[in-house]
């Protein structure tokens, strides 16, 4: 990527604006990014925020296990509801081509 | 860029490698961009701009279609009043147990809701831009996905875009 600036926070993948449920440190980190936009004076800038997470995690993270999910190319669904609601809405040839 | 080499940051990109080999792709290519981004000042102060929120991550409404986990190219619209709880997340390549819990991990549209109420974001646009993220193709992206993304953002007519990767 190649963004005109970025703002960056050092948070386990997956918490990328801040822990859950933790509003005033997400409306920080969210102000922060959107000031960068008036303060930066060239492209490319990355600034590195001072928000440390709430607990150690980096050891585990650096195990790099990887968890990803095979490359399924149907829609996936995060519960069956929505499955259900997907295909109420737009039909089962496209809300789920596999049923 | 110097302002990287303080920051302590975890190689996940080391798993993107290894998956990719795994596939029996040859070893992955990054996206080189020697040519420094266009840079344009915002014309109005932040208590006065549009700001459209673009994310990755594999954020979708209730009752729309989910994103697949192989290099989908669409993308999502979400109305930027819908309800956190009609929020859904699907996603092949990082921990979603933090965007259940509370999708503003990722996707803070909660945070932006809150900062036009205070006063100190002048709106958002109509819908907000989500798509699933982990593209291998550089070439589909930037054929495909990428050309949709900017005809949605300039018809949202936003002087601001917040782009959220994982």
């Amino acid at each position: 990527m190649n963004p005109p600036r970025a703002v960056f926070t050092d948070f386990p993948l997956g918490n990328i604006c801040g822990p859950p449920n933790d509003r005033s440190t997400q409306l920080a980190i969210v102000g922060s990014a959107l000031d960068l936009a008036y303060t930066a004076e060239a492209p490319g800038v990355i600034s590195p925020l001072s928000h440390v997470w709430p607990k150690p995690w980096k050891d585990e993270a650096r195990q790099l296990i990887d968890k990803r999910t095979p490359r399924n190319d149907t829609p996936q669904y995060q519960n069956e509801a929505d499955r259900a609601a997907a295909i109420a809405n737009h039909g089962e040839d496209v809300a789920c081509a596999v049923c | 860029m110097d302002e990287e080499s303080d920051i302590d940051a975890v190689d996940y990109i080391q798993i993107t490698r290894d998956s990719y080999s795994r596939l029996g792709f040859d070893p992955y290519r990054w996206a080189s961009n020697p040519e420094p981004a266009a840079f344009v000042k915002p014309s109005k102060p932040l208590s006065e701009s549009k700001v459209v929120l673009i994310a990755s991550g594999g954020f979708y409404r209730f009752g729309d279609v989910a994103f697949t986990h192989k290099d989908d190219l669409t993308h999502r619209e979400i109305p930027i009043d819908t309800p956190t709880t009609e929020l859904r997340v699907s996603h092949f390549a990082y921990d979603q147990t933090s965007a259940k819990a509370d999708p503003n991990s990722v996707f803070p549209i909660d945070a932006l809701r809150d900062m036009v109420s205070a006063g100190e974001v002048g709106s958002l646009a109509d819908v907000a831009l989500t798509f699933m993220g982990g593209i291998y193709s550089q070439r589909r992206l930037q054929d495909t996905l990428v050309p949709a993304l900017v005809e949605r953002t300039r018809e949202l007519d936003a002087d601001l875009a917040l782009l959220v990767p994982v």
